[in-house]
């Protein structure tokens, strides 16, 4: 066993990021405010004065401009870390994100790659308001030639950020702003956690949960409420939703007979339907109930703190939607 | 609207009821919160009342049948409402029911019955892995559906209690050899795995027990085989629950006993003291078992390490520390044996106490104990004085970590300061779990019981 120490997510995400850069000198990092300002949720603190203005460059506003530099310095062989803020902005660089990034391997018959990363903010919680709340992962899951990422614990940060950064692919890695101080054992040394597979966090046997992101956090929390009335709840975490573990998910199910997906996006047209959907096809005859989904209300997230706790799945509605998969013999 | 009645949920450990009477008859009418059926559980005969107003429905579940938690019953329906189709009824019975009224001459209702069974995929696929007919199978999902659990229940119905003791069905390929090796009775083993299946842990674990059992000296001995005279017969209800537990409770627990002869002087003169007095506030004569409770509470309330409960904690042994003292009462029946509860002892008065007793006792004569009155004990008394018993060793209430036998009040010669005197003793016999309680903690509570009985007033500091 190496040696572990508890740290928070955004520990594990600066570790990342100083780790690569000293171990690549092509790894640079740009974006608003992640120089002089140490990033405004502390990711990059420090990190300038570690390894420079030249590796830690401060933009201007501008997402489609430097996601556009970041792409082009991808093409010419460097690993660009570039960060959008919020989610929310990642809309200003969708034509570099859909059209450029995700396209050129394939449109150049595999001549050029684009191992770029993008860093980017979701959820919501902060009283921020919508247009800085959204979860809008499933936009670029949705988009052939791009990987997304979802971590929800500090040791799955740190190591799927070093995976991203290290694949020849653009990747998206998502962050969700409230578990930014969630805090987990790390280990020393180094190490990488592989894209594309899924970590079972709560070993279960009557229903399947598959919770991403801060939702993983919900998961666990109604899973031991229920173990309280003899319901046992298994965790899936696919940490990254392109590439999908569907064969971990699958196992689970099959297994459990029962499974509720819980995501941060809006519940229609979202990740949430897309695994259910697996589910239904490839598990069919193992489901002993429907499959549920709980994601945030198709609503624009509220500012106002109640409404907002109210669009966003919480651990009483997911108790709540579990129960009524079971009958009256337990 | 037809409104289900169906097999209701009574305590953690029920997963089924028989139906022992039906006190309403198809097509009688019925208001809501009146009695319709009566059933019993392994614990305790109750009646179920109708959920709403209206007409009592077809008998889906007859009497002497059993049907799983959920498994529909009957149904209240409304005036001239034909009963639903049922796909989601409790037919238990392999019978066909009968029409709703006897001398109806519509065309029968299996006939109609062909319809559409809601089941989820993995109830079918169980289904068509057993052979088993999902029509024939009641539905306690969500919504009437047929899911799993009701096709394993179904399967195991079917199997028949009549068979000669079936193997659990779910016992894992490790366990079932460890078994063999070690020669553990599947049959006694609970299961703890997914979905109750036997793992190895379980076998070892039986196999452990049976090792501390034997290693107590007062083991029975092994039970001779039946005569070659008369067939053997099944044992059932109370007979058979009591046979079950006890089984369990003596094979899993690892039992000492510890006796004390205490002079019952003062306690008898309490009891005649203060009998008229409780009989003229309650109606009731003062018992030595209802001092023996207050006793009991009394010193409960002080060695908490004796008011506990075995638990499983995480695979492991646990334990529970308890927050009430709640004392039961073993009542003997014609065919069996009840505890059921008087709450908080160690609040209630004297003349309280005997109040809740003889109600409790009168209930579980009449059969009509609810589940309330039988659960939450933390502790057990059990007396067996009247029935001219000097001494004997119970066993215990599991999960409960101690029982005391009482045994009658008798003049015997004492030695008192040198010479043999006369006086009215009685004999405490402390079984206790000893995974949970050592001899001393168990030799102070039953010093502490005694000195209580032969100084009643300390009951008062």
């Amino acid at each position: 066993m190496p040696e572990m120490r508890e740290i928070t997510i955004v520990e594990a995400l600066r570790e990342a990021l100083a780790e690569e850069m000293s171990r690549d000198p092509t790894v640079f990092l740009m974006g608003e405010d992640i120089g002089r300002a140490n990033g405004v949720f502390n990711v990059t603190a420090g990190l300038q004065d570690e390894f420079g203005k030249e590796r830690v460059i401060d933009t201007p506003i501008s997402e489609a401009g430097f996601t556009g530099m970041g792409i082009g310095a991808a093409l010419t062989g460097m690993r660009p870390v570039v960060e959008i803020l919020f989610c929310d902005f990642m809309t200003l660089a969708m034509d570099q994100i859909v059209n450029q990034a995700a396209k050129l391997h394939y449109m150049t018959g595999g001549q050029a790659k684009v191992p770029l990363v993008i860093r980017t903010l979701m959820g919501a919680g902060r009283g921020a308001a919508a247009q800085h709340s959204q979860s809008l992962h499933a936009w670029v899951a949705h988009i052939p030639g791009l990987k997304v990422v979802m971590p929800s614990t500090p040791y799955d940060a740190k190591g799927l950020l070093k995976s991203a950064i290290r694949d020849d692919n653009p990747v998206i890695f998502f962050e969700d702003k409230m578990s930014y101080q969630v805090k987990g054992l790390v280990p020393v040394g180094e190490y990488t956690v592989p894209l594309g597979v899924a970590d079972v966090k709560r070993v279960g046997t009557d229903v399947t949960f598959v919770a991403t992101s801060s939702m993983v956090q919900v998961a666990l929390a109604a899973a031991e409420v229920l173990a309280q009335e003899g319901i046992s709840a298994e965790v899936v975490d696919p940490r990254t939703l392109k590439p999908l573990d569907k064969e971990t998910i699958l196992e689970s199910v099959k297994k459990t007979g029962r499974a509720v997906i819980i995501d941060e996006g809006h519940l229609s047209y979202g990740v949430t339907a897309e695994i259910a959907a697996i589910i239904a096809d490839e598990a069919f005859d193992y489901l002993d109930a429907p499959v549920k989904r709980l994601g945030a209300m198709d609503v624009p997230v509220p500012m106002a703190p109640v409404l907002e706790q109210a669009t966003v799945p919480n651990v009483d509605q997911l108790v709540a939607t579990t129960r009524g998969l079971f009958g009256r013999r337990y | 609207m037809a409104t289900e009645i169906y097999m209701p949920q009574l305590g953690l450990t029920m997963t089924e009821g028989t139906v022992t009477r039906w006190l309403k008859r198809p097509g009688d009418t019925v208001k809501q919160g009146e009695p319709v059926v009566e059933i019993e559980t392994d614990k305790v005969t109750t009646e179920i009342e109708a959920p709403t107003d209206g007409v009592l429905g077809p008998i889906l579940v007859e009497e002497g049948k059993s049907a799983p938690i959920g498994g529909v019953l009957s149904y209240v329906l409304a005036v001239g409402e034909p009963p639903p189709a049922t796909p989601q009824a409790g037919l238990v019975a392999a019978t066909p029911t009968a029409p709703p009224t006897p001398s109806a001459a519509q065309p029968s209702a299996p006939a109609e019955a062909q319809e559409r069974v809601i089941a989820t995929p993995r109830a079918r696929r169980k289904a068509h892995e057993l052979g088993i007919d999902l029509s024939q199978v009641p539905a306690s999902g969500p919504g009437g559906r047929i899911v799993e659990a009701d096709v394993r229940w179904f399967a195991d119905q079917k199997a028949g209690p009549a068979e000669p003791a079936k193997e659990p069905l779910r016992i894992s390929p490790v366990a079932r050899r460890l078994a063999a090796e070690l020669g553990v009775d599947l049959s006694t083993v609970q299961g703890t795995g997914e979905g109750g299946r036997i793992r190895r842990e379980d076998v070892e674990r039986a196999a452990a027990a049976r090792q501390v059992a034997a290693a107590v000296p007062p083991i029975p001995s092994p039970v001779p085989p039946v005569a070659a005279a008369g067939a053997a017969e099944a044992l059932t209800g109370v007979r058979r629950i009591v046979a079950e537990r006890m089984t369990r409770n003596f094979a899993t627990t690892p039992h000492f006993y510890l006796t004390a002869e205490v002079d019952a002087s003062a306690l008898t003169r309490m009891r005649d003291g203060l009998l008229p007095r409780i009989e003229a506030a309650t109606g009731i004569r003062l018992t030595i078992t209802d001092i023996l409770v207050k006793v009991c509470a009394h010193a409960l309330r002080e060695h908490p390490e004796i008011n506990v409960a075995y638990a499983e904690v995480s695979g492991g042994p646990g334990l529970v520390r308890q927050v009430e003292v709640n004392v039961g009462i073993a009542v003997a029946l014609e065919d069996g044996l009840v505890v059921p509860v008087i709450r908080q002892a160690d609040r209630l008065s004297l003349a309280e106490i005997t109040a809740r007793r003889a109600g409790l006792v009168e209930r579980a004569r009449a059969g009509k104990l609810s589940l309330t009155d039988l659960e939450g004990g933390t502790f057990t008394l059990t007396n067996l004085g009247m029935f001219g018993v000097d001494q004997f060793q119970a066993i215990i209430n599991a999960p409960q970590a101690a029982i005391l036998a009482v045994g009658r009040v008798r003049e015997r010669p004492v030695a008192v300061g040198g010479a043999v005197v006369i006086r009215p003793t009685l004999y405490l016999t402390l079984s206790l779990d000893h995974r949970l309680v050592d001899g001393a903690q168990g030799a102070r509570f039953l010093e502490r019981l005694a000195q209580l009985i032969e100084e009643p007033y300390l009951l008062l500091d």
